[in-house]
């Protein structure tokens, strides 16, 4: 049932056995979950069915390290979160994502890919996708649609399936309205986790909106499911039983914060028809099976990753083509060049589109400013950095990309990263994030550098669980909301059967 | 002691048949010497250095562009990317040539056949792609083996205004 929350007496108190903040993909499939089995439970979602102004403004925030998004442009407040605006690209991690790698620092899960493997199939559920199913050569098949003939080993063909995409609030309204032991509150944001004075257990959870109006939640549990930014937040903000926030003793909480930079990072000058790699450049509908579509892009092999020491990358094909005009000035030469050494001429341009994973980096980080909403909470401050690592991924992944496409005859490849007065300058292509807010509360077995223990609880506080993608201790390369939903039926299994 | 007394001192007939024995193992010798691997390179890398030093492997490897001039932007570019900023510090001819083919890399190759020769860089540019032996030239990626010809094309078309 839904409550409005400015209509609830001020100053009461609700009990519940498990309160979850916020309504977005992993907060309403951990709401459903633990409703299904019986369990109590109250969703708090800040906004309402529509986007709001004001509520979306305690989104901002400031802006330090790296170029970024305006914080209020990320993510949308409102029942659905940002499932509202989600573009549906979905693919589990892959197995190597999950283990440690000598060369990047905090990397390693402390679970496995086999652990979450049951789990990926109920997000596919949740996510409207068909099965677990992503061998390039199966969707090949099944589409009609030939998969690049490269190096295997080195590239691999990925495939990534297509939600339609899910708007979790829209989806699952009916039942979040219909299911009797849910009571999903809307306009009621939790501005404060008050903790006993050990620090140990939360008591209550003050809860307001912004009409002014606020009571409290005693929860037997407390889940916090509000994305990356805020959960670090709200754990920092919350500061009755700890200074530097709840959780919060090893000063872990907001760091390691990452992202998935993106980068518009050359050219193919395709010497192959279209058709030979459509699957790499348009999602292919396929209205015979779900999932309705799939996409395919080219990546590292696990081998190739290892021997180079870089981390996950992926390219995919686009049409339009954003090109300098360096470049345009020696492609002539390089037509020629192909046309007189090889069979087949140079057809078309194409724009290569990168995205990467980043190494976890102790210093991008969310953390407080001293600016304060409309709530009188304090804003945010996202400083996002990465290494040379995650820099050094765009190029040699390049050159690796380059010499697969050349030698199959694909075509030829402009880098934007290769083009070394620009280097030497300091002018990288653009890079910018993909809206994919990941880490500040990250998974692991040691307090020092991790906020939860493998089944997401606060390491010091016995009652309080993290949902969402700020618990992945590394980013891979996939879109994380298939994993956040994983491992939002995950923790509904671990809460029904030991916490509750 | 006198040499007459010398048990292979041969005279007349005797002397004639040894002579031929061995000029024909000495003959049999060179033969088979030339018929391995490592002397037929040795014929090959002769012929390497004359066809280098006439300008002959050169013209060959230029003849493969249709048009080596559209290169020379390309050449440029590489020659700038490996720090050569002045036509005075450049590479010779030769010493591209020599990197695009190396003397001991020419062994099965007739140099100077066109069709032969062009198999031969096609070959080395997907070795070269195989292995990741990538350059960036103004930002393309090109294999090793291209950059070096797009120079030697750079280097031989240069304008009087360039030079």
């Amino acid at each position: 049932m839904f409550h409005d929350a400015r209509d609830v007496p001020r100053d009461a108190t609700l009990q519940i056995p498990v309160c979850i903040a916020g309504g977005g993909a992993a907060g309403i499939t951990l709401a459903r979950r633990l409703a299904a089995a019986g369990i109590g439970v109250i969703l708090l979602e800040s906004g309402g069915f529509q986007l709001e102004e004001d509520t979306q403004a305690l989104y901002d925030g400031e802006i330090g390290g790296e170029p970024y998004f305006p914080l209020s442009f990320s993510r949308l407040r409102f029942l659905g979160g940002s499932t509202n605006h989600w573009t549906g690209w979905c693919r589990p991690l892959d197995h190597a994502d999950f283990k440690s790698r000598s060369w990047v620092p905090n990397s390693g899960w402390p679970i496995t890919r086999e652990d979450l493997d049951p789990y990926y199939r109920l997000a596919h559920q949740t996510c409207e996708l068909g099965g677990v199913e992503y061998s390039g050569e199966y969707w090949s098949q099944l589409t009609s649609q030939p998969l690049l003939d490269l190096n295997s080993e080195r590239v691999a063909s990925a495939i990534w399936q297509f939600s339609p995409p899910t708007r979790f609030g829209e989806r699952y309204r009916t039942e979040l309205q219909t299911t009797s032991n849910l009571d999903v509150y809307l306009h009621a944001n939790l501005v404060e986790l008050e903790a006993l004075p050990s620090g140990g257990r939360v008591r209550r959870l003050r809860v307001a909106s912004l009409s002014g109006n606020s009571f409290f939640v005693e929860p037997r549990v407390v889940v916090l499911a509000l994305g990356a930014v805020e959960n670090a937040r709200v754990l920092l903000a919350s500061t009755g039983a700890h200074p530097e926030g709840l959780g919060n003793e090893r000063g872990v909480v907001g760091r390691y914060f990452m992202e998935h930079p993106h980068s518009s990072i050359g050219v193919l000058l395709s010497t192959v028809r279209d058709e030979e790699f459509r699957i790499y450049s348009d999602v292919v509908n396929f209205p015979h099976q779900k999932p309705v579509a799939v996409r395919a892009a080219l990546v590292l092999t696990e081998e190739q990753i290892r021997r180079d020491q870089i981390l996950g990358f992926s390219l995919t094909i686009e049409p339009e083509v954003r090109f300098p005009p360096l470049g345009r000035a020696l492609q002539s030469g390089v037509h020629q060049l192909t046309t007189d050494l090889h069979r087949g001429a140079p057809q078309t341009l194409y724009q290569l589109f990168a995205r990467t994973e980043q190494s976890p980096h102790r210093e991008s980080r969310v953390r407080l400013g001293d600016q304060r909403d409309a709530l009188g909470m304090r804003r945010a401050v996202l400083d996002w950095h990465f290494d040379a690592l995650t820099r050094r991924t765009f190029t040699r992944s390049m050159e690796i990309m380059a010499a697969a496409l050349s030698e199959a005859k694909v075509g030829r490849v402009y880098s934007f990263c290769h083009t070394k007065d620009l280097y030497r300058a300091g002018c990288w292509p653009d890079i910018m994030g993909g809206h994919h807010h990941m880490g500040t509360t990250r998974m692991g077995r040691d307090p020092n550098s991790s906020v939860v223990n493998p089944d997401c609880r606060l390491h010091s506080v016995e009652n309080v669980f993290l949902a969402g993608s700020s618990v992945f201790p590394t980013s891979g390369y996939a879109n994380p909301t298939l994993t956040l939903v994983a491992l939002a039926h995950r923790l509904a299994d671990h809460l029904k059967e030991h916490a509750l | 002691m006198t040499d007459s007394s010398s048990p292979r001192r041969k005279t007349g007939a005797g002397a004639r048949a040894a002579l031929t024995r061995r000029s024909l193992l000495l003959g049999s010798s060179v033969v088979g010497l030339l018929s391995l691997p490592g002397v037929a390179w040795l014929g090959k890398g002769l012929a390497w250095g004359r066809a280098l030093n006439s300008g002959a492997l050169k013209d060959s490897l230029l003849s493969l562009l249709r048009n080596p001039a559209e290169l020379r932007l390309l050449g440029r570019a590489y020659l700038w990317s490996r720090n050569y900023r002045r036509v005075g510090e450049h590479p010779t001819a030769q010493d591209l040539v020599s990197r695009i083919i190396p003397r001991h890399q020419t062994s099965a190759l007739d140099l100077l056949n066109k069709r032969e020769l062009r198999r031969w860089v096609r070959a080395r540019v997907e070795e070269d792609f195989h292995a990741v032996r990538v350059v960036s030239v103004g930002g393309w990626m090109l294999s090793e083996t291209e950059a070096r010809l797009c120079a030697l094309a750079s280097i031989e078309t240069a304008t009087a205004h360039e030079l």
